[in-house]
């Protein structure tokens, strides 16, 4: 592209010779080159980026096909055809499918509260909110210990009425719910707030009970904010191993994960399995991916339409 | 249906909105709640439309048609209500956003979904969108959404129209049609209905009664000639309109003010008080020669002759800003510019000595 200091006369020549209309709008593509960072500029930083992208993400990610499919597509599939890995990946599927619509509804009651309601201590139930975010995850496991543990506050109690939580299925959901129960309830609440109250308070004037408010009003406004929350709370619920590998115990065949199983496996040297059960991971982010830039494209497209609608109010 | 509203007070923490407030709306009537925002006219109104609740007194009474409502939630009290910002349902179309009022009942007392398609098509044809039911809020002009919202209203057949400043988000052109067109519907319907606006024009076009708020309290209410005309007080002529204010005091039996002297009823006893003269701007002449001691002295700083009328703003004593609207025809007697000296003297006055007037 060309250097800049050519465009500044040819700008002010636009603006001058409509100097009846508006000048910022009419001055069209020269104010528009003006505006261009220098091609350099742009080449470096473009280069930049790519490189870290490529050594960073790209690299390590190609790394792991590659060691997966290392002796062959036969011994990378026979790595699933085992007790132990199929176990792992219906543990995590169990997991997931606990926690998340745990979260789900605990995200939109929390969001409902703290974007349509008035109380005291709003401010600290959305610091709540976040403190799953700002501690590590193995703390957060490690409390779990603490509660449920044998030597925990409940772990007489429990052992006398032969509940097991710590060391067993319960155990790894409740860590995954802790973990991710921010995601959904941060989706939503800024775009409730932004919404306001009108909507709701127009269905109840027009006899509408509570319910039929949330279904019918509330819901559909925040439909896809609420399937963008949830994607990555799967996300993070399929994936969590810090606060999982806390409270799981690593028993073989009953408490892995899939990140947990990946481990073991790549501590017994057996990199294929290893890598073969993490490709399966990194196939799950990447479909997460695709399904949120799918999302955050629907998103993007409503909140333009409504802008659309908000400029044309005034 | 007729509304009364007695003794109702409302605080928010420390902030008073309403101080024991009492109005009676007749059946059938188009009230307007007139004032300056922080009046109390919108949480008036949303106390009777039942979003928001009077502090407990056991003298609060909200009755519709003489039965109290105050105990009975905003679903039940079978009100339409229009907001400001139209609260239009975003994602379901025009005929849904009528129909939801229908539509959400429960089953006993739910029309059919031919009658409901029935009613709606009726009220697309009351608010001339006949052909738009299929499109999305969005997609209309903010004119067109206010209608929406007011067809949305009426479908559940409301007993009390409640209108929170409709057209205050539109501009003036459509603002006044759509003033024109609720006049009209009110007429059609003759549902009682209560209207929030801070714009007194607008009020006194469209309302058969006005009720001027100030500061939580109700501060006048009658017709709108009433309130134009014969206003309890400095405040209501003033929100009501441009005035001219003249200050002096009251001297044997007379409100004397820079210059002019004008006869006051309160007589002797308000001897010595300081009084406000309030004259609008059509309610004064302007002569090129001192009339008698009937005139003040000003002089002519600009002349806008574009328009229905002449508008002449001038300097008066001590520096103050007078506004004389004359017709054409009056201006061509004795026309002046800017620079003249003039003398300009009140047709009809209304005088507040400082006691009563607050």
């Amino acid at each position: 592209m060309s250097n800049p200091t050519p465009t500044i006369p040819a700008a002010a020549a636009t603006a001058a010779s409509s100097s009846g209309g508006a000048p910022g709008r009419t001055a069209g593509p020269a104010s528009r080159h003006a505006r261009r960072d220098p091609w350099w500029v742009r080449a470096t930083l473009i280069t930049i980026t790519l490189l870290f992208l490529g050594l960073f993400l790209a690299l390590p990610l190609a790394s792991v096909m590659a060691e997966a499919l290392r002796k062959g597509v036969g011994a990378y599939f026979a790595s699933f055809n085992d007790s132990a890995a199929l176990s792992a990946i219906y543990l995590t599927l169990i997991s997931a499918a606990l926690s998340v619509p745990t979260n789900l509804v605990f995200g939109v009651a929390a969001a409902w509260a703290i974007a349509k309601f008035e109380f005291t201590g709003k401010s600290l139930l959305i610091s709540l909110i976040d403190l799953p975010f700002a501690i590590s995850p193995v703390i957060s496991g490690l409390i779990f210990v603490l509660l449920f543990g044998l030597q925990g506050w409940m772990g007489p109690w429990l052992r006398e009425h032969d509940i097991k939580i710590i060391f067993a299925v319960p155990g790894i959901v409740l860590a995954t719910v802790f973990v991710t129960f921010p995601f959904v309830a941060r989706e939503l609440i800024p775009l409730m707030q932004e919404q306001g109250t009108d909507e709701e308070q127009a269905a109840l004037v027009l006899g509408a009970n509570g319910w039929q408010t949330f279904w019918h009003v509330t819901l559909p406004n925040i439909r896809w904010a609420l399937l963008y929350g949830v994607i990555l709370c799967n996300a993070r619920a399929m994936g969590e191993f810090g606060a999982v590998s806390v409270v799981s115990g690593h028993i073989r065949g009953r408490t892995n994960t899939l990140p947990l199983h990946v481990e073991i496996l790549y501590n017994e040297y057996n990199f294929v399995a290893a890598f073969a059960t993490a490709s399966l991971l990194a196939g799950l982010a990447i479909l997460t991916l695709v399904a949120k830039s799918a999302v955050e494209w629907q998103v993007a497209r409503r909140r333009k339409a409504s802008a659309a609608e908000n400029a044309a109010e005034h | 249906m007729s509304i009364q509203v007695r003794h109702v007070t409302k605080t928010f923490g420390q902030y008073a909105a309403l101080k024991d407030v009492n109005l009676d709306i007749p059946d059938g009537e188009l009230v307007a709640l007139l004032g300056p925002s922080g009046s109390g006219k919108t949480t008036l109104l949303r106390i009777i439309a039942g979003l928001e609740v009077p502090d407990a007194n056991p003298e609060t009474q909200i009755l519709f048609h003489d039965q109290d409502v105050a105990a009975r939630a905003v679903g039940d009290r079978r009100v339409g209500f229009v907001f400001q910002h139209y609260a239009l349902f975003r994602h379901m179309s025009v005929f849904d956003n009528i129909a939801f009022g229908l539509r959400v009942r429960p089953r006993a007392s739910r029309p059919s979904k031919g009658d409901i398609r029935a009613r709606v098509h009726e009220l697309l044809k009351l608010i001339q969108l006949e052909n738009l039911g299929d499109r999305y809020p969005s997609e209309l002009s903010g004119g067109q959404r206010q209608r929406v919202a007011l067809a949305r209203a009426l479908a559940i057949e409301p007993k009390v129209l409640l209108l929170d400043e409709p057209f205050g988000a539109l501009d003036a052109k459509v603002r006044q049609g759509l003033r024109r067109w609720l006049r009209d519907l009110h007429d059609k319907i003759h549902i009682t209905s209560v209207l929030v606006t801070h714009d007194q024009e607008e009020a006194l076009e469209v309302a058969d009664r006005v009720v001027v708020m100030r500061q939580a309290r109700i501060e006048q209410q009658g017709t709108p000639e009433e309130v134009f005309h014969h206003p309890a007080s400095e405040f209501v002529m003033d929100f009501l309109g441009h005035v001219n204010l003249f200050h002096g005091r009251v001297d044997a039996g007379r409100a004397v003010f820079d210059g002019l002297a004008v006869d006051h009823a309160a007589g002797d006893a308000a001897n010595g008080k300081a009084a406000k003269l309030l004259v609008r701007p059509h309610e004064l002449e302007l002569f090129r020669e001192p009339n008698g001691n009937h005139s003040v002295k000003a002089t002519v700083t600009r002349v806008h002759r574009a328009g229905p009328s002449v508008k002449v703003e001038l300097n008066g004593p001590e520096g103050r800003e007078l506004f004389v609207e004359l017709t054409h025809e009056r201006f061509a007697q004795a026309p002046v510019a800017a620079g003249d000296t003039a003398y300009v003297s009140p047709r009809a006055t209304r005088v507040f000595v400082q006691d009563f007037s607050i």
